[in-house]
């Protein structure tokens, strides 16, 4: 038996691939928003560390802003480096 | 003057007797239930006819300290199976001020983790009017010195939290290395210098905890305790002991 398709309708999901499903900071999914945000994706997305931790870059920004970050990650306390793809 | 004093002993004895408090409180607690804030506010002293600075008095007559731990306990019942049915609501006329903000929604969802898988010894729970006001308690550590003890504090949040550390004050008074005895500060590098925006409630509660029995005499706010625990131990016990018997009163 033979068949032709016609017509096909192809959905595609996509994930962060991050090492955990929850940001640190705010407790959310990294599949939705951080806790300041209502549209979730390229809007609201996950930053990496070099120490390869990732946090929603909302709040790894404002946790580096704030003082008593001294520019630390807030799991391993290394120096935060964002990392180079 | 020898006479009086003797009276007061009788009476301090009866109140051994008797001691409610202990039996009450160890049944009222260890099922770890959410404490309500409601024994802080000024819905406590109206309920309670005697709470208040009478209340705390050691030479009250013995039957109505009675009353006053009934009540007490009664209240504290009431409250705590009303957070377990999940009845958790802002006060009247709230809604002005309460905004979400992330600092709140992160605090609502803390307070969801607790309920959810409460830690072993600790409970806490917000204000109902401000979601950056909680009450918590510590129970002291089983097998330590503090065993038994029941330790209310108030953490204090901001807008910037978890950025920023809470500030966490005893309302019991506790002799401890690292706790200051009169306002009830907490001196834990923890909620200073090494504070991290992956803490929540639980881990700082569950941090005190293990401070209570693990002091740290090196960076004393307490100088007396600090002494005491390093040079004579027994007196430091002693001390102890009699600050975790104080904490069933207050």
């Amino acid at each position: 038996m033979r068949c032709r398709i016609t017509r096909a309708r192809l959905v595609a999901a996509w994930t962060w691939n991050a090492n955990d499903d929850l940001c640190g900071i705010c407790r959310l999914p990294f599949d939705g928003t951080c806790n300041a945000c209502k549209t979730p994706g390229d809007d609201c997305p996950l930053a990496l560390g070099e120490c390869r931790h990732a946090f929603h870059l909302h709040c790894i920004l404002k946790w580096l802003s704030s003082e008593t970050s001294r520019n630390h990650c807030p799991l391993c306390r290394q120096e935060w480096q964002f990392q180079q793809r | 003057m020898a006479g009086g004093r003797s009276k007061n002993a009788g009476r301090r004895l009866r109140m051994g007797i008797h001691l409610p408090s202990k039996v009450v409180v160890h049944l009222m607690f260890h099922g770890h239930v959410q404490f309500p804030s409601v024994l802080q506010t000024g819905a406590a002293s109206r309920h309670l006819p005697h709470a208040g600075k009478h209340s705390l008095r050691c030479d009250a007559p013995a039957a109505q300290r009675r009353r006053i731990f009934q009540s007490r306990r009664d209240l504290a019942l009431e409250s705590a199976r009303s957070v377990r049915n999940g009845v958790f609501r802002f006060g009247a006329g709230a809604e002005a001020v309460v905004m979400s903000t992330p600092a709140r929604r992160r605090l609502i969802r803390d307070f969801k983790k607790l309920q959810q898988d409460p830690p072993a010894g600790i409970s806490a729970a917000p204000s109902e009017a401000d979601v950056l006001k909680w009450t918590g308690v510590i129970f002291g550590p089983e097998d330590s010195v503090f065993e038994g003890g029941v330790f209310k504090l108030t953490l204090t949040f901001s807008e910037e939290y978890p950025n920023k550390p809470p500030v966490v004050k005893f309302i019991t008074k506790v002799f401890h290395p690292n706790f200051y005895y009169g306002d009830g500060g907490v001196c834990l590098d923890l909620l200073q210098n090494s504070w991290s925006p992956i803490y929540d409630v639980a881990a700082v509660l569950t941090s005190i905890q293990s401070l209570l029995c693990d002091p740290n005499p090196n960076s004393p706010a307490n100088a007396e305790a600090a002494r005491l625990y390093l040079e004579d131990r027994r007196e430091y016990n002693k001390r102890v002991l009699q600050c975790v018997e104080e904490s069933w009163l207050t």
